[in-house]
């Protein structure tokens, strides 16, 4: 933590206010930019990251071996001649949070670090970049930037979060003055008992899970911020656009009876029981489409469908389930969180729950009517309990304990790596040294979120349990 | 008041193990260096323990004798027995300890010490510094110092390493009396002296054991503890020890010897709070152990002989300041020394210290310019961490008189850089001591390899020889060629010397009949093996380094004002104000400076290069 405003790493971060918006842009900065974006852009005119012309867009599929996840517009600024200084490239991708959530876990997966608060204009500043007027900002920045983050980490802090990590903490630091006794004061037997190998193994496994754990919870830590996804997809006419209008409460999508008439998606925020929630209204999917523009918008619809966290699944009770609705059972089959909505119930329901049972296996369903407004209160209790957090978990996150930013989440997946790497070492007698290391750097990572120093407390926990030195 | 008419480059105060590095290492760069000791009988006396070196220490004497000094060199002359310890664990926690003869350790030096060109070796007691103003009158300088019998002895740098003796006060159980050692006196007017030069003082306590008869003790109910065999030298350019070796014994104490300790708590100055300061955790007095670790039902003992020609025997484990009659009962619990007779009582010895944050990494201190300090005066502890500071003193006193760049070691280039780095960055609330778990890079801070780190240094400063260098720098050569490339950081130190040893080259085999004793293709083929088995580590630590490399390159310049740095924390001002770090690295590392803080000042740091380079140009 302490190298975070001097390294001549590679960053990235959005650039863009996290929310929707029609366009985000990521930003990557530093020495090691070009190699790291290289092998996922494919640009359209087959040229490379190395030869597209400097400070001019091209256009590129972000593609991680042959998934793409979006298509983005390249500019590339060459050093010195960049904000920062340094090689700088901008990713103007399309505003989902999903893709843009993607892109940067690739990137920090690949070796560029997420950027602290005004490290790009501190960067800037540093390579030249800036006059003092300037700088006197930046530090202003810098100031208020981290007063505000301060603030925030010691509401994290005195939550449950933190007393979690700080446990995990003391646990490894207890095990790692073990291992340094063994170590620096080896020449004396009864200075205390010192646990096996074997045991050293168990207590790493046991952390290292409960450290996977709080990684894991960072999905629902990242629904609370950025927002749950939920598509609404169903065969053309269905009523898929009057249902979102009901959910909205309002006329956002155009209604008409004649099927199609959603030719691209469409997204509105809403507000699921304090959970902010993305609605995307899709196109209808049916065969046989000769439109050009519809097909396209179809295609829209499967990957709304990939990114989504939640479906509703509209069909029309008042006609028999066909075959188009069993294809639309395919799409969504493999999802987590799908629920049917039978729309039409203020007409003559022509389906029973042995059909629907037949069609759609084993999916919770609601009869409603968007038209009436009739079970849309039903749909959203529903999908709150599908989507909000029960249990355990709600307990963590309502105690601030879920992990809410990829930073922390990147620290515990740090930690996590290193215990794997030092359980793994418990197989050798000799490499101690090596799992001091290990442990040492799971220590650091916690310490990245809880702020704290390592070697101080070391000694402390050595000299207060064993009894060294002669 | 006499002047002396000889004037010195440098004068060195206190002639123990720092002392001893301090002024070898300046005379052998060509300065003029007086070396002062209260007492000519006790130089380079070993004052504790009869041993040099251990876990974390060992490397230190490595280092010292990598960059040039007498420590390593000197054990090995004099060493009685010789031990790895951790040998069944990995090389980067090996470390060479040896016990030695304690006569024969001091005599030795001193001989080289009085042997040295350009080192004058003296008796006297420094009563007072001797101050001048710089040019610009903007700092006080030091000219010189007073003895107590009234001469005045000049020099440009002067180095103060003054043990424990500085207003010592020795305690045997609730008796206590002045003295810097058992059966020695004490300086009594330096810290006054230091005071008034506006210098903060505090308070240290240490303590030894007792000495006991070896014919009294009845080794068959000890387990003996050999030495290795062949006893391997710590020093590199060693080649065989050859003295003949003993071994050293080990018993425990048991649950009677802790009961007589417990009922005589009343007696001890420790728990009647007449000590006051405060002593290492990791060297407790057998009393701090019983107390605190109740439920420990023995401790260990070590018998070590103190020498060939003496039956003193040395009880490592029973340090104590309990009174004399109560140690002759604790002592007499122990089996094989139920009828032992001691020869001198353990005590405890408090002393003044000056708390190191008033220091520059070159030991400086920030005070007064060209005065600095090295071992206890710096809140040390250990021969060894003292005589490190001593050679890096000794070498910077030199470095600024020939006004040359000053010579640090970082974090990653040895634990003597580590050291120093902890004590003016961090200070001290005890007894300083290393440990190898203080390194970031313990992988890359080895015993084995302090030669290939360091040695490039010491021939910089003409305290390596042509000759030995070169041999050095083929046996690096042949490590490279049979490793191919694993070797990570001699070309960072070749940067850092200015020295460019060509490590690549491939030459003809028959370079191979070059000598390169006292180093082997035995060792060769060792360092090159030990290099492979860690070679993933040392990659991700080599990482790591590069990662704080551009902190550590950030200067801050020592006229530079906190004060015109708005929005700091004010503890983190105070902080700074206070240590005044060099580089941008040293101030992220002072305890509760904030990255904030740091970006902040790196702002205005920039602002203030810029200004400065400004009003230049103009």
């Amino acid at each position: 933590m302490q190298g975070a405003y001097l390294e001549n790493d590679t960053i990235a971060a959005l650039a863009t206010p996290i929310g929707v918006g029609a366009l985000a842009i990521i930003r990557i900065s530093g020495h090691n930019s070009v190699p790291i974006l290289s092998s996922f852009l494919k640009f359209s005119n087959g040229s490379s990251l190395e030869t597209v012309p400097a400070q001019k867009a091209a256009l590129a599929y972000f593609q991680v071996e042959k998934t793409i996840l979006d298509q983005v517009m390249v500019t590339f600024f060459r050093a010195p001649h960049s904000y920062t200084g340094e090689n700088l490239i901008e990713l103007t991708c399309h505003g989902s949070l999903a893709a843009l959530r993607e892109i940067l876990n690739v990137l920090s997966k690949n070796g560029a670090r997420l950027a602290e608060p005004g490290e790009f204009t501190q960067r800037a500043f540093l390579n030249n970049k800036m006059d003092l007027t300037q700088a006197e900002a930046v530090a202003d920045l810098i100031h208020s930037q981290t007063e505000l983050s301060q603030r925030l980490a010691l509401a994290h802090l005195q939550g449950s979060f933190s007393k979690e990590i700080s446990k995990i903490r003391n646990k490894l630091l207890e095990l790692l003055a073990q291992i340094e006794v063994g170590l620096d004061h080896s020449d004396d037997p009864t200075a205390g008992v010192l646990f096996s190998l074997q045991e050293i193994k168990i207590i790493l496994e046991e952390e290292s899970k409960k450290i996977k754990r709080l990684a894991d919870s960072f999905k629902f830590g990242r629904l609370l911020r950025e927002g749950v996804h939920i598509s609404i997809v169903g065969k053309p006419n269905v009523g898929k656009s009057s249902l979102l209008n009901c959910l909205l409460k309002s006329e956002r999508s155009i209604v008409t009876h004649i099927p199609g008439t959603t030719r691209d998606t469409i997204e509105e925020g809403f507000d699921l029981f304090g959970m902010a929630a993305l609605l995307v209204d899709t196109a209808g999917i049916r065969q046989g489409v000769v439109d050009p523009v519809e097909q396209i918008g179809i295609e829209r619809t499967l990957k709304s469908l990939e990114k989504s966290d939640a479906v509703i699944v509209v069909c029309d009770g008042s006609e028999k389930f066909s075959l188009e609705d069993k294809k639309i059972w395919e799409l969504v089959k493999n999802k987590e969180k799908v629920i049917l909505a039978i729309n039409k119930n203020d007409l003559e329901t022509k389906i029973n729950k042995e059909e629907i049972n037949n069609f759609f296996p084993k999916l919770s369903f609601i009869f409603i009517s968007s038209l009436k407004n009739q079970g849309i209160e039903n749909l959203m209790q529903e999908l709150a309990s599908q989507l909000l957090p029960k249990g355990e978990i709600k307990e963590e996150i309502c105690s601030g304990m879920a992990v809410s930013s990829l930073r922390q989440k990147n620290a515990l997946c740090q930690a996590h790596e290193n215990l794997n790497r030092a359980s793994a070492l418990c197989r050798e007698s000799s490499m101690e040294e090596c799992l001091a290391m290990e442990l040492k750097g799971a220590l650091d990572a916690l310490g990245m979120i809880v702020g704290e120093v390592v070697t101080e407390d070391l000694l402390k926990e050595i000299f207060s349990k064993f009894c060294i030195g002669k | 008041m006499i002047s002396y008419s000889k004037t010195y480059d440098v004068i060195v105060v206190g002639a123990g193990h720092a002392g001893c590095e301090a002024s070898l290492a300046s005379a052998r760069m060509g300065l003029k260096t007086l070396l002062l000791t209260m007492n000519l009988d006790s130089v380079g006396q070993m004052s504790c323990n009869p041993s040099i070196g251990g876990l974390g220490k060992g490397q230190v004497v490595r280092e010292i004798d990598a960059l040039g000094g007498e420590m390593a060199k000197n054990t090995d002359k004099t060493g009685l027995q010789f031990r790895i310890l951790n040998s069944s664990k990995g090389p980067a926690v090996q470390s060479p300890r040896a016990q030695c003869d304690k006569k024969l350790y001091q005599f030795t030096i001193k001989h080289v010490i009085e042997q040295e060109k350009n080192l004058d070796l003296r008796q006297g007691e420094v009563s007072g510094l001797l101050i001048e103003q710089t040019l610009d009158g903007s700092r006080k300088k030091i000219s010189g110092i007073l003895t107590k019998s009234g001469i005045e002895f000049y020099a440009s740098a002067v180095i103060l390493t003054t043990g424990t003796f500085l207003r010592g006060l020795l305690h045997y159980g609730m008796h206590h009396q002045p003295g810097g050692r058992a059966g020695e006196g004490r300086a009594e007017f330096l810290t006054d002296s230091l005071k008034e030069l506006g210098f903060e003082v505090g308070r240290m306590k240490t303590g030894t054991p007792m000495r006991l008869n070896a014919k009294t003790i009845d080794f068959s109910k000890c387990a003996i503890q050999p030495g290795d065999n062949p006893p391997l030298p710590f020093s590199h350019f060693t080649e065989k020890i050859r003295q003949e070796q003993l071994p050293c014994y080990l018993t425990y104490s048991n649950e009677l010897t802790h009961q007589i300790i417990r009922e005589n708590l009343d007696r001890s100055p420790l728990y009647t709070g007449k000590i006051k300061s405060i002593g290492p955790r990791y060297c407790p007095s057998i009393e701090d152990k019983v107390v605190k670790f109740p439920h420990h039902k023995r401790h260990q003992i070590f018998l070590e002989p103190e020498g060939y020609h003496t039956e003193e025997i040395y009880v490592n484990g029973l340090s104590t300041s309990l009174p004399e009659d109560v140690q002759w009962q604790i002592v007499r619990t122990v089996p094989g020394l139920e009828s032992a007779e001691m020869m001198r009582a353990g005590y405890a010895v408090e002393y003044d210290f000056c708390p190191p944050t008033q220091l520059f990494p070159t030991l400086e201190t920030k005070n007064v310019e060209s005065l600095y300090f090295a071992g206890q005066i710096c809140g040390t502890t250990g021969y060894e961490e003292a005589a490190g500071q001593g050679l890096m003193a000794g070498i910077n006193a030199a470095l600024k008189i020939k006004k040359e760049e000053t010579f640090v070691l970082r974090r990653d280039e040895a634990y003597i850089g580590v050291m120093i780095d902890d004590l003016v960055t961090k200070g001290v609330d005890e007894p300083y001591r290393l440990f190898t778990s203080r390194a970031e890079y313990r992988l890359l801070l080895r015993s084995d390899n302090s030669d290939l780190r360091l040695m490039d240094f010491g021939y910089k400063f003409g305290l390596i020889s042509q000759e030995l260098y070169e041999r050095f720098s083929e046996y690096r050569k042949r490590i490279v060629r049979k490793s191919e490339g694993i070797n990570s950081f001699n070309d960072e130190a070749a940067l850092k010397t200015g020295f460019q040893p060509d490590l690549r080259s491939r030459e003809s085999e028959t370079q191979h009949s070059k000598e390169i004793f006292p180093w082997s293709d035995e060792k060769v083929e060792l360092q090159a093996g030990i290099q492979k088995k860690y070679a993933g580590y040392l990659n991700r630590q080599n990482q790591m380094i590069a990662k704080f490399a551009k902190m550590e390159r950030k200067q801050i310049p020592s006229n530079f004002d906190f004060d015109s740095v708005p929005g700091l924390l004010l503890e983190s001002r105070q902080k700074f104000k206070k240590v005044l770090p060099r580089t941008i690295g040293q101030a992220s590392r002072i305890p509760g400076v904030t990255p904030a803080d740091i970006g902040i000042l790196l702002v205005y740091l920039e602002r203030f290069s810029r200004q400065f380079s400004h009003t230049n140009s103009l």
